[in-house]
């Protein structure tokens, strides 16, 4: 998309299209170019259909002129990860076990945004889990940064996408457990994850986040968001604002952003955080626990093409012996292990009852500020396969709202990215401070 | 005498008679076309998520309170995981940890005298597809995967087959009632899993027990029980061990066989459905249902006898199905002769009702007035048995006779004149009864009947007309 249509927003770009002076389907070609520029470099798309999303952006485009009345963010071109469904396209999972599985329904997400022009698939990490530890793979925070989509929707159990999105220089912001519907998302860890929008700013994650919140009857997790409204507060500034910071975190590369919120009028207090590393090993073991259950279903049985087997037993590990990579495998067996009677003692109840502790002091400490400041990854040379997650599983298992954000974008390597957490449904607060950092780093 | 005593526990599911299935909204009518009742949740599709049907958990509530348990406010869901065709995500929703109620009892009466078989838990579950075997290949058919099932567990309490199938019969009567399952064990909505072990009499532990499974009727639990029962104690005494494992019964055979799958301490990996929020329930809330309640059979009977001095057979009869005793309740209510209207339903009506439920055309007051008509003389059971098969169509029978003349003819001196007439029109039969021949009279009372269209009081006619024979043979 042009540098000139991408600096305008959503709000902005909402009002040209409702004006008349520019039409969804010029957007979508904007981006359908940057696409063929982007892709060869980038391959954040896994699925593209490049004549569907021009048909629709017509439609959408009549629709409007006759005065229709459209859904939020009408034709506006967005990207949606691999593992969330899209009647008629396919999810994948970035796995070959549902490698030409098509999705037979929309998820609520998608209903929520029906109007808007579905661009394609992007890629993740095989059903969301890191594999390795090197960067992750989020295709559709590539995608948004570089211009291929104007925003998109990604899953967020551990922090994956709240790092991809930083490293790339967009905002991502994991809503309150419950916030957002999981109807459609391939689940892979159903207590832990939440869907979330992925933008070029603040103002505009807010702008989406709007449009898919709210009670799903479809999914009994999901709860009536008590927010209100999500962006009035921004632009208000924070001054007498309380922010709280970790001590052990200074060296995490907060300075700047701490030094940045003082001098908004912030307050910018420390405090002694709970113990991060036990937190994320009680992360590690429910994480594998629901993957373990969650992927499950994944057996063979369902499948148009299964591994060829004499027997049921030999089907069921064929088939996924084959259809699995070594990651997602490693992930079900440790779950198949701490739920088994022998460890789940030791391993799943003892995880459970961290995490509750967990939950209580992170509200407790959050009753007295508006946010706690943290960093997304530790700099630190990792030890063990998922230390990568240490700062961002905490808001999974508590539920609580996350908002990553990048800071020096401009300078060179990968810019550095912090993160703000907040009390269940302390969105509008989080994108407050957010917008006001953001306003700064600009 | 007997060694050894026996110990059976009995694990029966119900399938709720709920509209829906209990996490979708997907209809739980029986049969239909192979897949055709499906939806991405009951079907385990990615990304599906399964939603707690309000109406599974008040039948759930009323089958505790069917059968004095108690009812915990708080329950909550887990998955159970193990891979099988018929179970799509390869978990199945349940209740493991916190079931929705405990502690409940059945009486059952027999030779025995009376007992008290408790019953440990009855909890909420999603139930699997059904696996249809074509020679080479094995369908599936998730038309009744999801369906909402309750799990009703019962103490070891039970002693014999005849105790198991009296048990059986009480729960299936009491769900039946309480609208909670259609109970049918041959469409499969009521299942029993037999637990049984054997110990020496006077020992204290119990033995090891084994499971079987596989079993669809009354008469084949009290069968694999006995045979159960027979081949542990052969085991045991010639001094082997019994293996704890889940065994089959074949109705063929008569004989139990070790399933082929190892089902043995199996581990399913429990853990609570993140998917589903706690079951709270409130003190109104249950006691709501519990004012809601259908009358029970225990109490029915008893107010049958007290009513309408209906008791023993009679009453099994009637509350063997709540529709047939609503039906004569109705019918009863507005009739003076209630043993009439029981007599008309279990003879007649009950045989024209096909299918397993009970049902007719006919209006239950309509019965009541047949029943009065009956009782108060106005027409004999000839004349009813006509009359009943015009009601479903024409209605009143009270009506119907009016209007063709059907009243029962109770006139002595006309009865006396008809049997006179009758005796001097057939000479032949008058002489071979007062030859001995006893049955000719049959004949005789037939003629008068034919001769008053069928409308004489037979029990009139048969006093009369001997009278009137024995007039004519002086001794």
């Amino acid at each position: 998309m042009s540098k000139e249509l991408l600096s305008m927003g959503i709000a902005a770009l909402l009002s040209a299209l409702g004006k008349g002076g520019l039409s969804s389907a010029e957007l979508t070609a904007a981006c359908l170019a940057s696409i063929k520029e982007n892709e060869p470099r980038l391959g954040a798309f896994l699925t593209l259909d490049a004549e569907r999303t021009l048909e629709k952006a017509a439609e959408i485009d009549t629709r409007r002129m006759r005065g229709e009345r459209l859904l939020p963010l009408a034709g506006l071109p967005m990207a949606l990860a691999d593992n969330i469904m899209a009647k008629g396209l396919p999810t994948t999972c970035a796995s070959q076990m549902l490698g030409d599985f098509i999705s037979p329904y929309d998820a609520t997400v998608v209903d929520r945004l029906a109007d808007c022009i579905l661009l394609g698939k992007t890629n993740i990490d095989e059903f969301g889990l890191r594999s390795t530890a090197t960067s992750p793979t989020q295709g559709a925070a590539a995608a948004v940064a570089a211009g291929e989509a104007l925003f998109a929707l990604g899953s967020d159990a551990d922090g994956l996408t709240r790092q991809s999105a930083a490293l790339c220089g967009a905002v991502f912001m994991k809503p309150t457990y419950g916030a957002v519907s999981r109807y459609g998302l391939v689940a892979l860890a159903s207590s832990l994850e939440q869907i979330g929008p992925i933008t070029r700013n603040v103002r505009d994650n807010a702008l989406l986040l709007s449009a898919i919140a709210g009670l799903d009857r479809r999914d009994a997790t999901s709860k009536a968001p008590q927010w209100g409204e999500l962006s009035p507060q921004i632009g208000q500034g924070i001054t007498g604002m309380r922010i709280a910071l970790s001590t052990d975190c200074y060296q995490e590369g907060l300075a700047p952003a701490a030094h940045a919120f003082k001098e908004l009028g912030a307050t910018v207090e420390e405090i002694k955080l709970p113990d991060l590393s036990c937190a994320l090993a009680a992360h590690d073991v429910i994480l594998s626990a629901e993957a373990f259950s969650g992927l499950a279903r994944f057996n063979g049985i369902r499948c148009r093409h299964r591994a060829g087997a004499a027997s049921l037993a030999e089907l069921y590990e064929k088939h996924r012996a084959e259809r699995f990579g070594d990651g997602v495998k490693h992930r079900i067996l440790l779950g198949g292990l701490v739920l088994s009677q022998q460890y789940r003692e030791t391993y799943y109840e003892r995880a459970q009852a961290l995490r509750t502790a967990l939950t209580r002091t992170l509200l407790e400490q959050l009753g007295r500020y508006d946010a706690i400041l943290m960093p997304l990854t530790p700099r630190a040379a990792c030890h063990g396969r998922y230390r990568r997650e240490l700062y961002t599983a905490p808001a999974n298992m508590a539920g609580l709202p996350a908002l990553s954000l990048a800071l020096d974008k401009s300078g060179e390597g990968a810019p550095t990215g912090i993160q703000l957490i907040g009390k269940p449904f302390a969105e509008p607060t989080l994108y407050r401070i957010g917008a006001a950092l953001e306003e700064v780093c600009r | 005498m007997k060694r050894y005593e026996l110990t059976v526990g009995l694990e029966v599911h119900a399938e709720l008679k709920t509209d829906s299935k209990i996490f979708c909204s997907c209809s739980t009518a029986f049969g239909g076309e192979p897949n055709s009742r499906c939806c991405p949740v009951c079907m385990g599709l990615p990304g599906a998520l399964p939603v707690l049907n309000r109406r599974a958990v008040e039948l759930a509530v009323l089958a505790g309170l069917a059968t004095d348990c108690r009812i915990e406010r708080y329950s909550a869901f887990d998955r159970k995981h193990y891979f099988y065709p018929d179970l799509p995500k390869a978990y199945q929703i349940t209740q493991y940890a916190h079931p929705i109620c405990r502690d409940g009892a059945l009486k059952i009466e027999g030779e025995w005298g009376v007992k008290q078989i408790g019953i440990t838990r009855i909890h909420l579950e999603e139930d699997a597809g059904k696996l249809v075997h074509e020679g080479e290949t094995t369908g599936i058919d998730f038309n009744r995967c999801g369906v909402g099932l309750i799990e009703i567990v019962s103490e070891p309490d039970i002693g014999s087959s005849a105790e198991a199938v009296a048990y059986l019969k009480a729960l299936r009567s009491r769900l039946l009632f309480a609208g909670v399952s259609d109970c049918r064990m041959q469409e499969g909505s009521l299942r029993c899993d037999v637990n049984l072990s054997v110990r020496e009499v006077g020992e204290r532990g119990l033995g090891t027990r084994t499971e079987i499974k596989n079993l669809n009727s009354f008469r084949f639990v009290a069968a694999a029980i006995e045979q159960e029962y027979a081949r542990q104690v052969e085991v045991l005494e010639a001094g082997g061990v019994i293996a704890q494992e889940t065994r089959r019964f074949d109705p063929a055979t008569g004989k139990t066989y070790q399933m082929r799958q190892k089902e043995n301490a199996a581990d399913y990996l429990y853990f609570p459905e993140p998917d589903l929020l706690p079951l709270l329930l409130e003190q109104g809330e249950i006691e709501a249902l519990a004012d809601a309640m259908p009358e029970l059979p225990d109490a029915r009977r008893a107010r049958y006898r007290r009513e309408y001095g209906i008791d023993g057979g009679d009453a099994d009869a009637l509350l063997a199905d709540p529709l047939l005793a609503n039906y004569f309740e109705e019918a009863a209510e507005q009739s003076k002769y209630p043993k009439t209207v029981v007599n008309l339903l279990l003879t007649e009506l009950l045989r024209l009702s096909d299918g397993e439920a009970f049902s007719s055309p006919i209006a239950p007051s309509h019965l009541g007035e047949l029943a009065d008509l009956l009782g108060e003389e106005r027409i004999n059971s000839p004349t009813a048995k006509r009359l009943l098969s015009r009601m479903a169509d024409e209605g009143s029978p009270a009506a119907i006779a009016e209007r063709e003349g059907l009243w029962q003819i109770n006139d002595e001196p006309t009865l006396r004149a008809a049997v006179r007439e009758v005796l001097a029109a057939d000479p032949k039969s008058v002489a071979a009864y007062l030859g001995g021949k006893t049955n000719a009279a049959k004949a005789l009372i037939g003629r008068v009947m034919a001769k008053t269209a069928g409308r004489a009081n037979p029990v009139l006619v048969n006093r009369l007309l001997g009278e009137a024979l024995s007039q004519l043979h002086p001794s």
